[in-house]
């Protein structure tokens, strides 16, 4: 139920529309600027993540 | 919908113990709500049962499948962009995929689909898998992005699924999600001690790690694309689960929630990789077809062989406006519907404080 009223307040703001529309234009319609640049990984993320896979791996080995 | 699957269920008995089971026999998901009923719906096309408590007593599958009824003012179950769809298939169908044993097959993923078709633009498969980062980039709360693409995603299946259905009614196609498996095969002569198929991990102009294959004794392989076999799904799904008990996750969507799909599918394709030779697979459409009557097909439509280029590229131009002005449309449901919602809370609040005070 509290997560259904979160939604319900989040689907009822006024920014949601245009958000989804926001969305849309740059995600779906075929002319819109290539975003990639601006979504990808820094090197830093992609160095924390592999140290988390690694981290996860010794744990894991560590488990059994 | 596996009505195989329920005929061979039916042999044996023809109660169901409850909603959940049938889909369960049926391989579709459990739904809720008006998308339950809708589902109701179409199974009623396909079978005839009763209720008694909450079991279905299947009395009859049918031999064909009952046409599609519809309500709606325009009497037209079909999207007029589902019919875009159709003849963008078609098109597809004919320029591709034939050989020369006879009958065309194609295998293609859903966002290979969506791509082709104009559905989805370049930054659409790109950008899922770094919601956050795309939450961040576009000032948008992380939980709309991920709901965008919960329910686009859906929507874009739907659609894609139902101009299939579609054609496989008119008998042009016939066509299922396959798990499609990529086998690495050294060119090269195998050698002693060099039969070993290498992974190579790189970084790519966009910071991101990508993955190829090499044959350790001279880099020559070639990538084959094909169904895979009883044995490989099984083994995929046990080494996914496996993998997926590891991460502490039950699902996928949690993976993906978690930001931890690019660990799981490393993890994954290394042991497919090193169990079974393959380099990778994924879920994809098998398209089996006969490649005169696609033609036929479209000659009907076009008065020739195959769409001339204008046409194509208006279809897909006219298909992405669609596309985009249906999802705006269903965000516009979605937020007069949580206004009404809120309202009625709100009400009954007031209600109930006025209650108190009474």
């Amino acid at each position: 139920m509290i997560l259904k009223d979160k939604r319900t307040k989040r689907r009822s703001t006024e920014n949601y529309l245009g958000d989804n529309i926001e969305l849309g234009n740059n995600l779906i319609v075929i002319n819109a600027i290539n975003i990639k640049d601006n979504v990808k990984k820094t090197k830093i993320e992609s160095i924390i993540e592999k140290s988390m896979e690694e981290i996860l791996d010794i744990l894991l080995d560590e488990m059994e | 919908m596996d009505i195989i699957n329920l005929k061979e269920y039916f042999k044996k008995s023809n109660t169901i113990a409850n909603y959940k089971a049938l889909c369960a026999i049926l391989k579709i998901k459990v739904m809720a709500g008006d998308s339950k009923k809708a589902q109701i719906k179409e199974m009623e096309r396909y079978f005839r049962y009763h209720k008694e408590g909450n079991k279905f007593i299947i009395d009859e599958i049918y031999s064909e499948i009952l046409p599609k009824i519809d309500h709606r003012k325009d009497g037209n179950n079909v999207t007029e962009y589902t019919k875009i769809i159709e003849n963008l298939i078609l098109d597809l169908l004919v320029q591709g995929g034939n050989n020369k044993q006879g009958f065309g097959r194609v295998f293609l993923s859903k966002n290979q689909l969506f791509k082709e078709f104009h559905m989805i633009n370049d930054n659409y498969v790109y950008c899922k898998r770094r919601i956050l980062k795309l939450s961040k980039f576009m000032n948008i709360n992380k939980e709309t992005v991920e709901e965008w693409y919960d329910l686009n995603d859906d929507m874009l299946e739907r659609n894609l699924q139902q101009a299939l259905n579609s054609l496989e009614n008119k008998s042009l196609i016939s066509w299922d999600k396959k798990l499609t498996v990529v086998e690495a095969i050294p060119l090269a002569e195998i050698k002693k001690g060099g039969t070993e198929i290498v992974k190579r991990r790189y970084i790519d102009q966009y910071d991101e790690e990508q993955i190829d294959y090499k044959y350790r004794a001279d880099d020559e392989i070639q990538l084959n694309y094909r169904e895979a076999n009883d044995k490989e799904d099984a083994f995929i799904l046990k080494t996914e689960k496996d993998i997926m008990n590891e991460l502490g996750c039950d699902s996928k969507q949690k993976i993906i929630k978690f930001g931890m799909w690019e660990t799981f599918k490393n993890k994954v394709d290394d042991i497919v990789l090193k169990e079974l030779n393959l380099a990778f697979y994924y879920k994809s459409y098998k398209i089996l077809f006969n490649e005169k009557h696609i033609s036929e097909a479209i000659d009907d439509i076009y008065g020739q062989c195959e769409l001339v280029e204008d046409e194509k590229i208006s279809s897909k131009y006219l298909l992405n406006l669609d596309i985009m002005d249906r999802t705006i449309k269903n965000a516009e449901k979605r937020h007069e519907n949580a206004i009404e919602e809120k309202n009625k809370i709100i009400g009954k609040m007031k209600n109930d404080i006025k209650g108190q005070k009474n």
